[in-house]
């Protein structure tokens, strides 16, 4: 038998023998793509475990598939009977390819339901694919190195263990991961690639016969770390102009201010960004110098590395909407302990840390008067505004459904490129404000949908920072549509004495 | 080691040999050696029983024999193909029946057989036909419903439908009961007039293998103890007149005698 043929013959062996798990797997397709077209609205919320169970089904077919020939215990059935070790893994890497193309398929199916561009579903399909794609290379590959289906499960159990150790880590140390190389290129794809290889390796003879721990852990550490890195930093696009200095930024480090209060030293720093921009400022080590000339640096400390800091109120960055640029003074707030507030205290003599600044640029992809009506749809956002009231005055219903980067993926790999924001522009534009999103319920880590009601009267129940500061009815207002692109990032070492 | 030059089986051509080892060496950690200097011949049309105690390399053996493992040195021919080196390549014609080599399940028997039939070129369903009757079993009987002898039959039936030139068991009888062992036997005794088959058991059922073998090969601790043809081996140790005696005369972990009460 040639190569080809013997693939097809072994991965159509699989799909006979997993054919219960396969008719689980297409009914929770075909729910899921049902679900993602809009149909079954009434049922929407309830089917939601259809599609996270999808892809996890998806994967557990695709290890079942790799354990039934594997390559690292004893002589095995297709060992014996004489097929090639390359047509073995083949034929488990074709079954997963069926797989992710008829997600892919109803993924663009649903995506094309949306009125995106051909450039548009293109990124969306292709980012879902090799994310979805690298954790079934991952599923296959574990289970090419277990010995059964106990093994896979054992594998399974551990891939938890370490990505939950891992991520306990995160949590104290998101700052120092995000400078991880994982974050620097795509998990997915280191996460694929070392998939691929572990595969290769695993099936380049009809079996090793020696304990494959090694890869296996090899795997499990490297895909729990892909789990564990900030999903923003895993997701970004490649972007030539991510990792290059964000020149339209223009930082005063002169103007640094440094105080200590009684608990903490506080940093101003002003900045001129151009306009429709999100700053996003993070320190990644700083350190107080004393008057004896001794140095207390605070990273080493174990304060955490980078203190994040919501630099802008939201409605101060629409406020500056088509208004040329904008100087805003970043504030920073570094707590301190009561131990190294009692040697700073009066000592103080000048603040040192590095800087990094993120920048957001922001698009308008949509806009129209709240009482219009209609539909306005971009990449990752639909957007639906309806009258409240029956004669639409007092009141417009802003709802919108997040358009999923990929309808089946797992809940921790949902991510975005670009940031959509909605906010309200009264008419005369002066006062703009966020539509804030709504909180995720629980299950629903995408925040996929959401509604809000236009502040026309205080009956609707809005919180009162969000009202017209004149207290004017919403009348002929607009609503924008915008999404905020990773546009550059500047770091940038700053040094100051501490003001008196 | 204890060494009797084979006689060639009536069915082969004079001296021809179905395996031809020399100096096998195999190691799954670098220096503990699982086969140490194994030099074996078997000729054609021979039955050969490899016995010798746990962990004496019977099944790396095998596993070598049949193309599976690669051994660190030394020089295999299998039907006078060289299956070591640089130019070597898997033997054809040969049939591993290993106990640990499970049948996937989702398939009927006759399923089975028609998947597995694309991969041997002599490949003969009549054959394995008449072995299902053979063993009583029913080809539409799901594999997951087997017992493990069950399993047994099967792989034993698939491995005996490729048609093998040598065919190597690996403990066929272990977990069987009397009446499987005898079908199995059956079996292994079903070969067509025209076709010569090498067989080689390594089995600890030396009684079952009294049936059905005329050469042997001990092995123990990685080396090989005694090799021949049975009957000659039998002839320079009168007082050997079994298997079990061999075993126990050439082996390190003989078990303790049992005296008859005076």
């Amino acid at each position: 038998m040639t190569l080809p043929s013997e693939m097809l013959r072994i991965c159509a062996k699989d799909v006979r023998v997993l054919r219960w798990p396969l008719a689980v797997w297409a009914t929770l397709l075909a729910v899921s793509t049902t679900r993602g077209l809009g149909m079954l609205q009434t049922m929407r919320d309830a089917l939601y475990p259809f599609a996270i169970l999808l892809p996890i089904t998806a994967a557990i077919i695709i290890a079942l598939a790799a354990a039934a020939d594997p390559a690292v215990s004893g002589p095995t059935f297709w060992g014996v009977h004489r097929q090639r070790p390359t047509a073995v893994a083949s034929a488990k890497g074709l079954l997963a390819m069926l797989l992710l193309a008829c997600m892919v398929a109803s993924h663009a199916l649903v995506l094309s339901s949306h009125g995106l561009t051909a450039h548009q579903l293109f990124v969306l399909v292709a980012r879902a694919a090799l994310e979805t794609g690298a954790w079934f290379v991952f599923a296959a590959a574990l289970a090419a190195c277990a010995r059964d289906a106990k093994g896979v499960l054992a594998g399974g159990a551990l891939f938890g263990i370490i990505a939950f150790l891992l991520s306990t880590i995160a949590a104290d140390h998101a700052g120092a991961m995000a400078m991880w190389p994982l974050s620097r290129v795509s998990g997915a794809v280191l996460l694929a690639a070392v998939g691929v290889g572990v595969m290769a390796w695993t099936y380049r003879a009809h079996f090793t016969g020696t304990p494959a721990r090694a890869r296996t852990a090899a795997l499990l550490v490297i895909a729990a770390c892909v789990l564990v890195t900030p999903r923003d930093s895993m997701a970004r696009p490649v972007d030539g102009r991510t990792l290059q200095r964000d020149t339209a930024l223009h930082i005063d480090t002169s103007g640094v201010i440094a105080r200590v209060d009684q608990r903490a030293v506080l940093v101003d720093v002003p900045v001129t960004y151009p306009d429709s921009s999100i700053v996003v400022a993070a320190t990644t080590s700083w350190r107080l110098h004393l008057g004896d000339g001794s140095i207390i640096d605070l990273w080493r400390r174990g304060v955490p590395v980078r203190r994040t800091a919501k630099l802008l109120q939201p409605d101060e960055s629409l406020a500056a909407w088509g208004r040329g640029t904008a100087q805003r003074v970043l504030q920073f707030r570094f707590p301190l302990d009561s131990a190294t507030l009692g040697r700073v205290e009066g000592n103080l003599v000048r603040v040192s840390l590095a800087m990094e600044i993120d920048r957001l640029a922001m698009h308008r992809r949509g806009a129209f008067a709240s009482h219009d009506g209609g539909t306005v749809a971009h990449e990752g956002v639909r957007l639906r505004l309806e009258p409240a009231t029956s004669d639409g005055r007092f009141a417009t219903s802003v709802s919108y459904v997040r358009v999923p980067a990929f309808t089946e993926r797992l809940p921790w790999t949902v991510a975005y490129a670009n940031v959509p924001l909605l906010a309200w522009l009264p008419p005369d534009g002066s006062s703009a404000r966020y539509l804030k999103a709504a909180e995720p319920r629980a299950g629903d880590s995408g925040m996929r949908s959401g509604s809000w009601v236009l502040p026309g009267t205080d009956m609707q129940g809005f919180a009162a920072a969000l009202m017209p500061s004149d207290g004017t009815p919403a009348v002929g207002g607009t609503v924008v549509a915008i999404a905020a692109d990773y546009a550059g990032r500047v770091t940038l070492p700053i040094s100051a004495p501490v003001r008196p | 080691m204890h060494m009797v030059p084979c006689s060639a089986s009536s069915h082969a051509a004079p001296g021809s040999l179905a395996i031809d080892a020399s100096h096998l060496h195999f190691a799954f950690v670098r220096g503990t050696d699982v086969l140490d200097d194994v030099t074996v011949t078997v000729p054609d049309g021979a039955t050969c029983a490899l016995i010798g105690p746990n962990g004496a390399g019977k099944s790396t053996l095998l596993e070598i024999l049949s193309g599976l493992r690669t051994p660190r040195s030394g020089s295999l021919r299998v039907q006078g193909a060289v299956v070591t080196g640089a130019t070597s390549t898997r033997p054809t014609g040969v049939a591993l029946v290993s106990s640990r080599a499970v049948p996937p399940s989702g398939f009927t028997i006759t399923d089975l057989l028609r998947y597995l039939a694309p991969w041997h070129p002599r490949w003969d369903m009549a054959v394995a036909d008449a072995l299902l009757e053979q063993f009583a079993l029913a080809g539409r009987q799901p594999i997951a419903t087997l017992s493990f002898g069950g399993h047994m039959k099967v792989q034993l039936l698939c491995a005996l439908a490729s048609l093998p030139r040598v065919l190597l068991l690996d403990e066929p009888f272990i977990g069987l009961d009397v009446a499987t062992k005898d079908a199995l036997i059956r079996g292994l005794l079903t070969v067509d007039h025209d076709e010569v088959r090498t067989t080689v058991i390594a089995s600890h059922d030396l009684a079952e293998m009294e049936l059905l073998v005329d050469h042997l090969l001990v092995l123990d601790g990685g080396r090989v103890r005694l090799a021949g043809d049975l009957d000659a081996l039998r002839s320079h140790a009168p007082s050997a007149a079994t298997l079990r005696d061999l075993y126990v005369r050439h082996t390190s972990n003989s078990p303790t005698r049992m005296e008859p009460a005076a």
